[in-house]
């Protein structure tokens, strides 16, 4: 009974962990500018992300090391140095969107400025992270951002034309879009669904809870059913924006405009359930955005990290925690926006895909580590498939961004 | 060639290089201007007609308006700002837009005091939303 709730709260976690602030932008842009046109993307990338979460967790369980560990001892310092640099940058970029996104939501409910909820809300976030026990940070923010189950609910209380609905899931490029920003969000919405942090928190969050082999089912589990179904939340948000937005040629610009669908469907109730939703969400992204980043050095250079051990045995992964955070602060307190700077992250991710993405196949693969749990035939191939659709779409993102101009 | 140390170093320029490249790239500015007129005004319309029935927040409902407020201000700049071979269509557009700013502003006074938007206030909303989505597509 307790291994079956361990597996239920793992995969409602999942669920509710998997939607951040990238794949709330990017789907209810693309929802409002394209209808459902492009989500088969999202189901590629949630295809793409079960295949090498599950992976880089096979790898945590089976070595009890952390992939980066593995990534820079089986690759060489400088093959390591490449990915550290891309995977902490883009890290960084998208922590930053993700406090940028705490505070807006804090402006929806208070109509007070983001500015002022930003030093707060990276406050509250090292607060959480020098405090709290891995467990019940992942856990709380992963319930609470199931609230977002409200999109799904808003798509049936909106009545919708189901047959019409269905016939926009067909691929197409809308009259008023051209080809170039029809691909340059199919990737934008790639890199939102395969964001590299979710691969390095979900490997480095295997040794904080002490994985082993005896897991590795409980692992797939929470992989391969919680991130299906989150990537189910990620098209209720762009069936939510092609329903109520896209008939009025409301581009989607704010957080604000995000919500709207959902308002008109339930009303105050529904918007109570989508603040607490994007909130978690968030804030529990801005958690795991801070952690990968402290791990992903602090495992490139070999220093003691981890939740589990006292921040005074973990010194420099908690500092490096600290100093991401305060330039987060500091870039958000410039008065960029956070939506511009979640847009951008999603499609810089697509663009670093390829450097966190092989090295974890090239791992995968080695008996050296894994012993008899080396990926199959049928992962590899699978991995391989997707490891051209990854470096297609990295190749791809900065012509299609120069050409759109990020998507105008 | 520059050294394999100085990479990481060259990362940051040439990050902001592509932003900017990204930022200078765009298609005809009065067309798309109008659009982002459109979108930001009808999105007022709609978070208005959300607070009358009572589904909106007065919170949520003032963030919409300056959400929008902010982006037909980006449109207005950047249409001033570019040069365009339409110069008849470039002023008839700055004109849409600023009328319709001014029904934005009007309705986010009435928001601040009393906390509701008057008739007239939201007619004028539909008037300038109609006016700018009209424009936007002929």
């Amino acid at each position: 009974m307790k291994r079956l709730f361990a597996v239920a709260l793992g995969i409602l976690t999942a669920i509710g962990g998997f939607v951040d602030i990238g794949d709330l932008v990017t789907n209810a842009v693309v929802g409002s500018r394209f209808g459902l046109g492009l989500a088969w993307v999202t189901v590629l990338g949630v295809v793409g992300i079960c295949l090498y979460a599950n992976m880089s967790g096979r790898v945590a369980a089976v070595s009890g090391r952390a992939t980066f560990e593995i990534i820079r001892e089986r690759l060489g310092a400088r093959a390591g140095m490449a990915n550290l640099a891309a995977s902490f940058l883009i890290n960084l970029m998208t922590m930053t969107a993700e406090i940028g996104g705490v505070a807006l939501v804090f402006q929806l409910v208070t109509g007070i400025d983001p500015l002022l909820w930003v030093p707060l809300a990276a406050f509250g976030v090292w607060i959480v992270v020098w405090r709290a026990k891995f467990s019940a940070l992942e856990n709380a923010t992963g319930l609470l951002g199931l609230s977002l189950i409200v999109f799904a609910v808003a798509v049936f209380l909106l009545q919708p034309d189901w047959g019409h609905l269905g016939m926009q899931l067909i691929p197409r490029i809308p009259e008023s879009e051209s080809g170039s920003t029809y691909w340059y969000y199919a990737i934008a919405l790639f890199g939102a669904a395969m964001t590299p942090y979710e691969v390095f928190f979900f490997s480095s969050g295997g040794i904080e809870e002490g994985w082993t082999v005896k897991d590795l089912g409980q692992t797939r589990a929470n992989v391969l059913v919680g991130f299906p179904l989150g990537g189910i939340l990620s098209i209720a948000i762009a069936a939510c924006a092609t329903l109520v937005l896209l008939p009025q040629a409301i581009d989607v610009t704010s957080l604000s405009q995000v919500v709207l669908p959902v308002v008109q469907a339930g009303g105050t109730i529904a918007f109570g359930f989508v603040v607490v939703g994007i909130a978690a969400a968030t804030f529990g992204a801005a958690l795991e955005t801070t952690l990968s980043s402290g791990y992903t050095l602090a495992q490139y250079f070999g220093w003691s990290w981890g939740k589990f051990r006292r921040p005074a045995r973990a010194a420099r992964f908690h500092l490096i925690m600290l100093i991401g955070l305060v330039i987060a602060v500091l870039v958000l307190l410039t008065g960029v926006d956070p939506i511009a700077v979640t847009e951008f992250s999603v499609v810089f991710s697509a663009i670093a895909l390829p450097l966190t993405y092989i090295p974890i196949l090239i791992v995968a693969n080695d008996r050296q580590y894994m012993g008899r749990h080396v990926n199959g035939k049928l992962v590899n191939a699978l991995g391989l498939v997707f490891l051209v659709v990854i470096v297609a779409a990295s190749v791809a993102a900065i012509p299609l961004m120069i050409i759109t101009g990020a998507g105008q | 060639m520059p050294s394999r140390r100085a990479l990481p170093i060259l990362a940051g320029p040439a990050l902001a290089g592509l932003l900017c490249l990204a930022g200078c790239a765009t298609g005809d500015p009065v067309d798309s201007s109008l659009k982002q007129a459109a979108a930001a005004q009808s999105s007022i319309v709609l978070a208005v007609d959300l607070l009358g029935e009572g589904k909106a927040t007065l919170p949520a409902t003032r963030t919409t308006v300056d959400d929008a407020l902010r982006e037909l201000a980006s449109a207005e700049q950047s249409l001033g700002e570019s040069p365009t071979g339409r110069r008849i269509d470039q002023i008839a557009a700055l004109d849409d837009i600023r009328d319709a700013t001014d029904a934005a502003l009007a309705a986010r006074r009435e928001l601040d005091d009393p906390g509701t938007v008057s008739r007239h206030a939201a007619a004028d909303l539909d008037d300038t939303a109609s006016e700018l989505r009209k424009a936007a597509t002929s």
